[in-house]
């Protein structure tokens, strides 16, 4: 379990990166006065914290890549709903505007699928150090 | 450093007697080395008794409150419980990577990564095993990182 939420926020960080370049872009469009509310940085927070909570919707145990892909698109419409439900209680943006729910929806298929490409890289990173640590483990046995 | 080979008679017990000023990982390795020589596993395989050597086992898993040991092409089942065989090969390259297999590190040909933070293990008989995300830690330090 203390892994798991060590694991969590290590996305965590990933995923507060993401919303508040995504709340940068969104603003600079959207919002041309420039001046943004103190309390926003909080709801960034916990936005963020709320997305990361997604990670739950993978077990520990196998899957079938079934499974995966359905767990998968699962998670992508928490973190929709998530960010939509968050910018309607915090009136981030007019629901009418189709332009800002057509950005909004945009900026998430980016920052989502950013995450989930830099949290892939390190385990990449992480697995190629793996075998070759292996190798030296076997051809030390050998 | 010496090594010394005698012979004994049928009737006296083998032994292995390792002298030396500090137990170190070559020493440990040696130790290791000699028990998975030694500690042949007892399996059936419906009427038969059958002997397994521990290196020729890929891994072991548990499904369904039954352990099952995974050679390169057979499957056998053992009454040894994962703990057990997990306690019995401490220390060797038999290693535990999630709550229901222990796998064979001298048997793994590379690790990709899984999904969500889980590993997987490319067996040498092209078997793949998953590796949970709470044993990646453990994994690193077994090999040194």
């Amino acid at each position: 379990m203390l892994s798991r939420i060590k694991e969590m926020f290590h996305t965590y960080s990933y995923v507060v990166t993401g919303v508040l370049f995504a709340c940068a872009l969104f603003i600079t469009v959207f919002n041309r006065t420039g001046i943004i509310p103190a309390i926003l940085l909080w709801q960034i927070l916990a936005v963020s914290f709320l997305c990361v909570l997604g990670n739950f919707f993978f077990p520990q145990h196998e899957m079938t890549r079934r499974e995966r892909i359905v767990r998968r698109l699962l998670h992508y419409l928490y973190i929709n709903l998530v960010v939509f439900g968050s910018a309607r209680v915090f009136y981030w943006f007019d629901e009418d505007n189709l332009l800002m729910n057509v950005f909004m929806f945009l900026i998430i298929l980016v920052v989502f699928f950013t995450v989930s490409y830099t949290v892939h890289r390190e385990n990449r990173k992480l697995s190629a150090l793996l075998n070759e640590r292996l190798e030296q483990y076997q051809n030390k046995k050998s | 450093m010496k090594i010394i080979i005698e012979d004994i008679g049928p009737e006296e017990e083998e032994a292995v007697i390792i002298r030396c000023r500090e137990v170190d990982e070559a020493v440990m390795q040696l130790v290791n080395g000699l028990k998975l020589k030694k500690e042949k596993l007892t399996v059936r395989q419906g009427e038969k008794i059958l002997q397994i050597e521990p290196g020729d086992i890929y891994y072991f898993e548990a499904v369904d409150n039954k352990v099952f040991l995974y050679l390169e092409k057979n499957v056998y089942e053992t009454r040894m419980k994962l703990y057990e065989l997990e306690r019995r090969f401490a220390g060797t390259d038999f290693f535990r990577v999630s709550k229901s297999v222990i796998l064979n590190l001298a048997k793994v040909k590379n690790f990709t990564p899984g999904f969500n933070g889980r590993f997987e293990a490319l067996m040498k008989n092209g078997e793949r095993v998953g590796i949970s995300r709470q044993y990646v830690p453990l994994l690193k330090n077994k090999l040194g990182i």
